[in-house]
């Protein structure tokens, strides 16, 4: 037992050494790697600069040899965009709504695709309102229906 | 100003590319995005906002936050790039080695941002910033980045590509942008610097 003990700490440390690679690593950039993720995009990029103003409606329709196998996005700065944002939001509709309509459901939705606090509390906000509604909703019909019901005893 | 390009491959396996001139005013802390594919657009961003702009038209106005003051044009700007301006930006200096020929310095948020905020390692070599690599509160790397061809600009440093991985829950996305054609104090063009957002 001892000695299986052994070997899993042995183990353990030779794969978290591995994992643990130190952090200059973490700047080292495999340059032949970015080149070939970025080749199709460099082709499109060389047309694009060679045609000054050609548009990727125009690209689409007049060269289709180029783009017609990428996948490509019609909008600019999808990243920037997205981080503008606060992140990509559930079927892009805002927080606050999906707690708001779907209550604690929207809320947990909200937190697991975006595993974002703030989004999160924003989702809890959309569903503590309507929550808060309602009860202010219960309270105003007792209330009538006590002081009714005072009214209605007091004629007796 | 400069022209420059954005090609980025993200984690779904859709590409982007994006190409255009952009404009910096130092003074005004202002950019413009004069963006001429996919399709043409202006994209303005000042005070907080990024104005997107399109035949003349406002289609829409989004918060981002402090977006101008960490732009590489106001750090390059201000020559606070090779500290990412992360000394002025509520960071405080933690533990500094020197690895594989570079300096490495991380920097550790203030206890007020380190509910949002996590470490920034950055590195530098000959006092220029070659990487930052970013955590966030949880430890967890979120992106590296890769200031590369620096050149000077009248007594400017600037690099001429910036190579960004940044990693999400649903993968890695590869981002690349290049700048050319690099002027500093240009002299023309004035109309672009004092582009007014219709509207406003």
């Amino acid at each position: 037992m001892k000695k299986l003990i052994y070997v899993a700490a042995f183990l353990l440390a030779v794969v978290s050494g591995k994992a643990n690679a130190s952090t200059a690593d973490l700047f080292q950039i495999n340059d032949d790697m970015v080149v070939a993720e970025m080749s199709d995009l460099t082709a499109l990029e060389t047309y694009v600069n060679d045609h000054a103003g050609v548009t990727l409606t125009e690209v689409v329709n007049n060269a289709s040899g180029i783009a017609a196998s990428l996948n490509l996005k019609p909008t600019a700065f999808e990243g920037l965009s997205s981080m503008l944002r606060g992140g990509d939001l559930p079927l892009g509709i805002p927080a606050f709504w999906w707690g708001c309509v779907l209550g604690f459901v929207g809320i947990a939705v909200v937190y697991f695709t975006t595993e974002d606090r703030d989004e999160t509390k924003k989702a809890l906000w959309g569903c503590m309102i309507p929550t808060a509604i309602g009860i202010l909703y219960y309270v105003f019909v007792i209330v009538i229906f006590a002081s009714t019901a005072v009214g209605t005893a007091s004629t007796i | 100003m400069a022209d420059f390009s954005t090609k980025q491959k993200n984690a779904d396996s859709t590409l982007q590319l994006t190409v255009g001139k952009v404009y910096f005013d130092r003074t005004k802390k202002k950019i413009v995005y004069m963006i001429t594919f996919p399709q043409v657009e202006t994209w303005v961003m000042q005070d907080s906002f990024v104005y997107k702009v399109q035949k003349g038209k406002l289609v829409s106005k989004e918060k981002s936050g402090n977006i101008v003051s960490f732009s590489i044009f106001n750090l390059a700007a201000n020559g606070t790039l090779s500290d990412y301006g992360l000394k002025s930006g509520g960071y405080k200096v933690g533990k500094v080695e020197k690895e594989k020929g570079l300096t490495l310095t991380r920097w550790v948020p203030h206890a007020k941002l380190a509910s949002k905020f996590g470490e920034v390692v950055l590195a530098t070599e000959q006092k220029r910033l070659t990487g930052v690599v970013l955590y966030n509160p949880s430890k967890e790397l979120v992106s590296r980045q890769f200031f590369r061809k620096y050149q000077n600009f009248s007594g400017l440093e600037f690099p001429l590509q910036v190579t960004q991985f940044t990693y999400t829950k649903k993968g890695q996305n590869l981002t690349v942008t290049t700048y050319k054609n690099v002027v500093v104090n240009a002299l023309s063009e004035d109309a672009i610097y004092n582009f007014v957002v219709p509207g406003y």
